[in-house]
């Protein structure tokens, strides 16, 4: 897992054939496998997952909400397995069974120190350069959030909150995140 | 932490019991391990205090370099930048057995094991002690950023790509080829 810039690259060829269910995911050409979620994150997963399906719910959305792990592809060289992503109601279509083919519009990583190196810099270069439209970082340790919206094709930081405060989503015109009720103890 | 909420708090009272060379780092109250870095780190780590040593005594300064050398922050942060600056102005006031006191300058290279740690943890803490220049290094990527220190807050100074020179801002003038610290190879 300590994958330096000398190792052999993996290509897509090698990846697609290991069919559904291989815990990895390409990034940059490389093949990473992280381990299992804690309880924690999939703790946290629930909740936010029961947040937001209240709320398409609320608004009549027609988009799907998916929760990981399964394959979004962006290009050849990545294969990755948000979190959460919101697919609109335009592009499901592009959906597969297998695997998905469109760029979300809207991600959440909870990280976790074994994917904080992924999350907060090679994924997030990847979400931003395909254009995710918002992408929102749970800290699970450091029990904070943020919020990364795309500005003339980077990412600009639009909020960081605390354990204790809202997270206000732009996408999701009145989505708010209440951090106290996603990190409180179990 | 969600779930352990019942997590011991270590100080510095118990870091220094530790073994010395014990692989671990006193962060935010809590031991954290390091595993061994691996031959890229710490040839990055070797370079770059020879590229400030190098500069250092081109321009006839007095300075003090060390990898992986002992901070102490405060009660529940002892930690090891891999490779720090000290000025000579400040030499005598914080170079003791420890480091006791905030270097002028700390680089970090990351690691998939260390990166939460850099980007955040020990980013707020070096923010929070007035570290000057915080460089970070990702040998992964290829690429490394510089943050300076503006009315207490960290700004993204600068970025650069493996084909680019990142320069310093405290120690104008030297720059760091990132072409030459991501080769196997020593030759310049």
């Amino acid at each position: 897992m300590a994958l330096t810039g000398n190792k052999p690259k993996t290509t897509i060829d090698d990846y697609m054939p290991a069919k559904e269910g291989i815990p990895f995911q390409l990034i940059n050409n490389s093949a990473v496998g992280l381990p299992l979620p804690t309880v924690s994150h999939q703790v946290i997963l629930t909740r936010i997952i029961t947040i937001l399906l209240n709320f398409l719910n609320s608004i009549d959305d027609k988009g799907l909400l998916i929760a990981g792990p399964v394959d979004v592809k962006f290009d050849d060289q990545n294969i990755l397995h948000p979190d959460i992503f919101y697919i609109g109601e335009n592009e499901k279509s592009m959906l597969l069974n297998e695997s998905v083919k469109c760029v979300p519009d809207f991600i959440i990583e909870i990280i976790s120190t074994e994917s904080a190196y992924y999350d907060m810099r090679q994924k997030k270069d990847i979400y931003e350069r395909h254009g995710v439209k918002e992408y929102i970082i749970i800290d699970t340790i450091g029990l904070k959030a943020e919020l990364y919206n795309i500005t003339d094709g980077a990412y600009i930081l639009n909020q960081e909150v605390n354990e204790t405060e809202k997270l206000n989503s732009t996408f999701f015109r009145k989505l708010s995140l209440d951090m106290s009720k996603i990190f409180t103890a179990v | 932490m969600l779930i352990a909420e019942k997590k011991k708090k270590y100080t510095v009272d118990d870091y220094m019991l530790l073994e010395e060379g014990a692989p671990f780092q006193l962060i935010n109250y809590e031991l954290v391990m390091s595993p061994s870095p691996n031959s890229l780190h710490q040839a990055i780590s070797s370079k770059l205090s020879h590229l400030i040593i190098s500069f250092l005594n081109s321009e006839q300064r007095e300075g003090y370099v060390a990898i992986s050398m002992d901070v102490v922050f405060d009660e529940g942060n002892v930690f090891q930048p891999d490779v720090l600056y000290v000025s000579e102005e400040r030499i005598d006031e914080i170079v003791k057995d420890k480091i006791e006191g905030t270097p002028d300058l700390a680089i970090e290279i990351l690691s998939p094991s260390n990166a939460y740690h850099d980007l955040r943890v020990k980013r707020e803490i070096y923010e929070k002690y007035g570290l000057k220049e915080y460089i970070i290094i990702d040998p992964i990527s290829q690429n490394a950023v510089l943050y300076t220190l503006e009315n207490g807050v960290y700004v993204l100074h600068k970025t650069a790509q493996k084909n680019e020179v990142l320069y310093s801002v405290i120690l104008d003038g030297l720059g760091f080829d990132l072409s030459y610290l991501f080769k196997k190879g020593q030759k310049l």
